[in-house]
């Protein structure tokens, strides 16, 4: 039996611990572990919320009604909800500068996928070309997870783009706008593969259309993005709860890794970790250290442990995330009709653009989200606000989003380091971004194939209201200590142990050389499952 | 600090303006909440010329809709614009309100059509007549803002 300890609770942390418990070892969680609030009302829709709560604006656009978008203040299409804020409160140690990126990191039991919208996409054998790991090695992992985590899909068009594997369950029940654009791709297939290079399906989502493992099935209360009040939607805090049923698991909460101390044979030796109850700094003896902290915080406490060993400042290259760019549309054959908010939210429906190179694959989600705060989208509409409310709501029901994702490789210009610390204190992350050179014909030629899909579809994307999402925004961080087959510093093996201490593993997204234009949360969990069930 | 009974005032021609609708006493308490907090104008600095949307926009609300139609294109970070969307956010959330926000208008799509031609055509008349009774408002601010800033 091994003695493990694992920084982290994210998707990547939860599945390794769950993996490696199961195989009966010791594990240790440390994590600063802010607790997500009990859900409010979990009976009621979205709408019943506004009739039945005592306070329903508190509940919407917060105590201090942080929520309200205001003009001239840069943002997304539709606002934050105050009952997820828990999820990017950062410690107070926890210090990072960026410059050409927007990073955001978790601190929150479960990591930055408790905010997520449950997009479960594995890559395939062409994605994996750039990893010393081959698909086939990930098989059985993509489908033990989808066993834990539940999984609603199809086989369909998209499925060559999306590998199935087993446990999918049968898909949610579609919206009408959803099913209206399906049938029209249905219809035009042949156009739509042959002159678009375009392919359409159903998404794959880490929310169940049936019961499972003692979950309810979603019952479409059009509360995803406020927080699933019946857990349907997957969020990984769910198997943190299944983790800490093992005798074997202590979950440690309230406290920050901050980096770990290496001997003289290049192990490391003890956990430095800070008590955000001021009760100081606590130090772990290591057997074996697992890093599922998420890229940046492993990438921290990699550089930390250095820079606290020698003084030595490395820079850890190779930084990837997701370039977004989002589309509004509007589809002409909904417009002044009726919709329903009692719904599935996220991304019913996905596409794909297909290019020569597979890799170049660019992923499009759909959604046609209706219980989001309205006012973000009625103030951005270049009218006085009773006409802009007029034209809202004839609009509603045709109104949609494009979720446009595009891939991302390994490049010198991009990393992290550190930077303004003394042997005291931790130093500042620091970050830089520079989007390669083709980046902005990437995003232009892509833009382009997308409105053409969607005028396929009657649909209309209205001018000025393409929004390209900064880098960072993506939250799929990636790249600074890939796994590769030879022996290199600042790297690890296929089989995620480091090459440069030789008792830690790194199970998240940091590992990973090349980075398709997929939400990539399934591919950590997986190959944090691949890599328990290699070494452990 | 704006005294409450104005700010009550504000918030009813705001909210018949918005959506035809005499504001519930949960929303007037709310828009108050809102005012204390420091709302709508956090981290903005205010200029002559939002002082003067304000007291124009408060006199009618024939006014406050020219007021609102002039900021929407030629000055969207107005104070009046933020304190309609806060109004806005407040109404999308409070029950006897959001349903007139959120709910569709179902029609027939050549009575859409019409109606969207006529309101389109309302709002042109609009912006014409607030450029000309704001525009050269606007633009003596500015430069007497720019004359004092030097």
């Amino acid at each position: 039996m091994t003695h493990i300890t694992i920084v982290g609770s994210g998707p990547s942390a939860v599945h390794f611990a769950l993996s490696v418990l199961k195989k009966g070892h010791q594990v240790v969680m440390v994590d600063v572990g802010e607790s997500r609030p009990d859900p409010v009302s979990p009976e009621q829709s979205f709408n019943q919320l506004k009739m039945g709560l005592r306070d329903p604006a508190e509940y919407f656009l917060g105590r201090s009604f942080e929520a309200v978008t205001y003009p001239g203040t840069p943002g997304e299409y539709y606002g934050f909800p105050p009952n997820k804020r828990y999820v990017f409160l950062p410690p107070p140690n926890y210090h990072v500068e960026a410059d050409g990126f927007s990073p955001l990191a978790s601190f929150a039991q479960g990591g930055l996928a408790e905010a997520w919208t449950g997009g479960v996409y594995p890559f395939n054998e062409h994605e994996f070309r750039d990893f010393p790991i081959e698909y086939s090695q990930m098989q059985s992992c993509y489908s033990e997870v989808a066993k834990r985590i539940g999984i609603s899909g199809l086989q369909d068009d998209l499925s060559a783009f999306m590998p199935m594997h087993d446990h999918i369950l049968s898909p949610l029940n579609l919206d009408e706008h959803s099913e209206d654009l399906l049938q029209k791709y249905e219809r035009k297939k042949s156009f739509f593969r042959g002159r678009l290079n375009c392919v359409m399906g159903r998404g794959r989502l880490a929310a169940i259309s049936q019961p499972w493992l003692q979950r309810q099935a979603c019952s479409y209360r059009g509360r995803c993005l406020w927080g699933c009040p019946q857990d349907s939607l997957y969020t990984p805090s769910l198997t943190l709860e299944e983790c800490k049923r093992y005798e074997s698991f202590r979950y440690a909460p309230g406290r920050y890794a901050s980096h770990f101390r290496i001997d003289q044979h290049g192990r490391a030796s003890h956990l430095l970790v800070d008590r955000l109850d001021c009760a100081g700094r606590e130090e772990w003896a290591l057997d074996k250290l697992v890093l599922g902290a998420g890229t940046l915080s492993t990438s921290r406490i990699v550089l930390e442990s250095v820079r606290q060993r020698d003084g030595t400042i490395l820079t850890l290259t190779g930084l990837m995330d997701n370039q977004q760019v989002l589309v509004p549309f509007v589809n002409l054959d909904f417009l002044g009709r009726a919709y329903s908010d009692v719904r599935y939210q996220y991304h019913q429906i996905a596409f794909g653009l297909i290019n020569d190179d597979p890799c170049d694959y660019v992923h499009c989600l759909l959604t046609t989200l209706k219980s989001a705060l309205v006012h973000p989208l009625i103030h951005r509409t270049p009218a006085d606000m009773r006409f802009a409310i007029f034209l809202f709501r004839h609009l509603r029901a045709a109104l949609g989003l494009v979720n446009v994702n595009l891939s991302d490789d390994r490049r010198s210009t991009n990393y992290v380091t550190l930077q303004n610390g003394d042997m005291k204190t931790d130093a500042t992350l620091t970050i830089h971004y520079e989007p390669g050179g083709a980046h902005v014909n990437k995003v232009r030629q892509a833009l382009r194939r997308v409105k053409s899909v969607l005028w396929q579809l009657n649909c209309v994307v209205p001018p000025g209201q393409v929004h390209v999402r900064p880098m960072g925004a993506g939250v799929h961080y990636a790249g600074t200590l890939p796994m590769c087959r030879e022996r290199r510093p600042m790297a690890v093996s296929p089989n995620g142990q480091s090459y440069d201490f030789r008792n830690v593993y790194i199970v998240d997204g940091s590992t990973f050389p090349a980075l398709p234009a997929k939400n990539i949360t399934f591919t950590l969990m997986s190959n944090a499952v691949r890599i328990a069930q290699t070494n452990f | 600090m704006v005294p409450q009974p104005s700010l009550d005032r504000e918030c009813q021609l705001f909210s018949q303006y918005l959506i035809a609708l005499r504001p519930s006493g949960y929303v007037l308490r709310k828009y108050q909440e809102a005012h204390q907090q420091g709302h709508p104008s956090i981290g903005r600095p205010l200029q002559l010329f939002d002082d003067i949307l304000m007291r124009l926009a408060l006199k009618h609300a024939y006014i406050l809709r020219l007021a609102d139609t002039y900021s929407c294109l030629f000055y969207k970070d107005a104070l009046l614009r933020r304190k309609l969307v806060l109004l806005l956010a407040i109404l999308e959330c409070s029950p006897g309100a959001f349903d007139r926000l959120d709910r569709p208008e179902v029609r027939s799509r050549p009575a859409l059509c019409g109606l969207l031609i006529l309101k389109g055509l309302a709002f042109g008349a609009m912006v014409v007549l607030s450029v000309a009774m704001l525009a050269p408002i606007h633009g003596a601010c500015e430069s007497f803002r720019h004359r004092w800033d030097r």
